[in-house]
């Protein structure tokens, strides 16, 4: 009897409540233990600052800032500040921290085809933030572990699994909850519905390139397949009437152009050759006159290496150069192959070219070498 | 009985050798250092501590955050990590300076670093690479980096140095640059003790 007084005793003062107004309610204030996470919010984003993740683009930010006025009203934003900074990164991502910062991957805005999908993921992510879900998150791990400790005192080895199968389940009402009121907002500013499951078939799709078993989205986000379905039931049961709103793929696609092309070149580097091929191909369709992508596939040929790569990368580099005969880079790959065949004559043309165009290239003291041993 | 005394030899050598896998302690470094391995051989700066662990040595004078080497071998067609590129038999110096270039890009974090140099260099008279970089640690520390790379048949060889861009980096590049200098590859102990007998 003493015991369970005891342990409610522990349990009561440690417990603090989860159930916590949403920050658009009238006479909205931070609470103590909020003010600190909004701390350590802004020490972790003046570390995303420090070390050179963020993509400066202030027009990029203006459109994106653009989009997500659109879905909440003014009395949101003067409660939480949303800013929404693009992350140089090619994985699907983003995430929100509590004081309003929208961090988006480049990964995630170079896959995505209109601004219907980009408005239901800030939809999702201001949602976050606006419900306060850090905040009651933390509360309820913090809660869950004051009621470990106490079941503990009784019952050693039992109250630590209680606590994280609790923590895990809230974890999932919030992702939820996210998406059900991020819908709704999304609808209320005349985007089309339809798009919203899309962006996590993209989602679904780069689980399947990457084989990998576990959706990573938000780590404990509802199993995508779920998710999917969840999005298709909310639209059936509560716009199915509605009419089918916009998509604006084409003040996306335009807007987003330039970090398709950067995009794909990160993946390039990560070795993602699938997903660098897809960029390089969305880039060249979006900017048919541009010579970077044909460029970008012949560096894709070149650098996987496969049976006839070399000819495959030889015909995009000619290609880049028909579009554009002053972009160098292509005259340096075309030397490379050819000095690695043997077409000595050919690569030093090719050399020769790329150094009239870019006479203080970096790599200037590579290709000096090669001519000189093409002599 | 020579055979028994060689057989023990070797036991307790691959012993020692496990036993620093699984703890390697620091030790004062100066003269000449091979590695477990035995794969290559340099010259380390008196008054530094070095590290030996099979194919790989770091060594550093006043801790690993203030300056670091790093001296090791990676075998081609093995991931480097966080591209999926790999390097192959045959690349020329610039395109494996490429794929390390990528790998380091890659990283964590690093997707913000800047490349500052990639020239050819020589590294023990054969055709290398040199990249030159700099980053921003966790904390917005600036850091300066040099790496330099060489591919010796199924081997790629590299040495780099790491040191916050004040002071330090300046400060110890030119050991670094003694150590690079110094660095000779070897054959393995296996193939060189084989070829002996």
């Amino acid at each position: 009897m003493k015991a369970a007084a005891c342990l409610g005793a522990i349990v009561l003062a440690a417990c603090a409540t989860t159930n916590l107004p949403p920050a658009t309610a009238s006479g909205f204030r931070l609470e103590e233990d909020e003010r600190g996470l909004w701390r350590q919010a802004e020490q972790a984003e003046e570390r995303f600052e420090a070390g050179g993740l963020v993509l400066e683009r202030p027009e990029l930010e203006a459109y994106l800032a653009e989009v997500a006025r659109r879905l909440e009203p003014e009395a949101a934003w003067a409660a939480i500040p949303f800013r929404i900074r693009v992350i140089k990164n090619p994985y699907l991502n983003a995430f929100t921290m509590p004081n309003g910062r929208i961090y988006v991957h480049t990964g995630m805005l170079a896959r995505m085809d209109n601004e219907a999908q980009l408005a239901t993921l800030l939809a999702h992510e201001m949602t976050h933030a606006t419900h306060r879900h850090a905040i009651r998150e933390l509360r309820d791990r913090k809660n869950n572990f004051a009621f470990a400790v106490g079941l503990n005192s009784i019952l050693p080895g039992i109250g630590n699994l209680a606590g994280l199968s609790a923590v895990r389940g809230y974890s999932r009402e919030m992702e939820t909850e996210a998406d059900d009121h991020g819908l709704r907002l999304v609808a209320d500013a005349g985007y089309d519905l339809e798009e919203a499951p899309r962006l996590f078939a993209h989602l679904k799709e780069q689980l399947g390139e990457e084989k990998k078993t576990e959706p990573f989205f938000f780590g404990t986000h509802p199993a995508l397949d779920a998710r999917i379905e969840n999005y298709r039931s909310l639209i059936q049961l509560h716009y199915a009437s509605r009419p089918r709103g916009v998509s604006n793929a084409e003040a996306f696609l335009r807007r987003t152009r330039e970090v398709v092309y950067e995009n794909a070149v990160l993946d390039l580097r990560a070795g993602r050759f699938v997903a660098a091929e897809r960029g390089a191909r969305k880039y060249a369709g979006l900017d048919p006159s541009a010579a970077r992508g044909p460029f970008m596939l012949g560096e894709l040929s070149r650098q996987r290496g496969a049976e006839g790569a070399a000819d495959a990368a030889l015909a995009e580099y000619r290609r880049a150069i028909a579009l554009d005969a002053a972009y160098p880079e292509p005259y340096r790959s075309i030397g490379l192959l050819l000095y690695k065949r043997g077409d000595k004559a050919g690569a030093r043309e090719a050399f020769e070219k790329y150094l009239s165009l870019v006479p203080q290239a970096s790599d200037r003291a590579y290709i000096e070498q090669y001519i000189g041993s093409s002599r | 009985m020579i055979g028994t005394r060689r057989s023990a030899g070797a036991a307790a050598l691959a012993l020692a050798a496990g036993c620093a896998a699984a703890r390697p302690t620091w030790v004062p470094a100066g003269g000449t250092y091979s590695p477990p391995s035995g794969r290559y051989a340099l010259q380390l700066p008196d008054g530094w501590l070095l590290r030996g662990e099979a194919d790989r040595v770091l060594a550093s004078r006043d801790g690993v955050f203030l300056q670091r080497i790093d001296v090791g071998r990676r075998e081609v067609g093995k991931s480097l990590g966080s591209t999926k590129k790999v390097l192959a038999r045959g690349m020329l110096p610039q395109e494996v300076a490429e794929v390390v270039q990528d790998a380091i890009m890659s990283s964590p974090g690093m997707q913000g670093s800047t490349m500052l140099e990639n020239a050819p260099a020589e590294i023990d008279g054969r055709p290398g690479f040199k990249l030159v970089f700099g980053y921003k640690d966790p904390d917005g520390l600036k850091v300066r980096a040099v790496f330099y790379g060489v591919l010796v048949e199924d081997s790629l060889y590299e040495l780099s140095y790491r040191a916050p861009e004040r002071h330090y980096f300046g400060r110890d590049l030119a050991a670094f640059e003694q150590v690079r200098a110094s660095f000779k590859v070897r054959a393995p102990v296996a193939v060189r003790a084989s070829g002996a007998e």
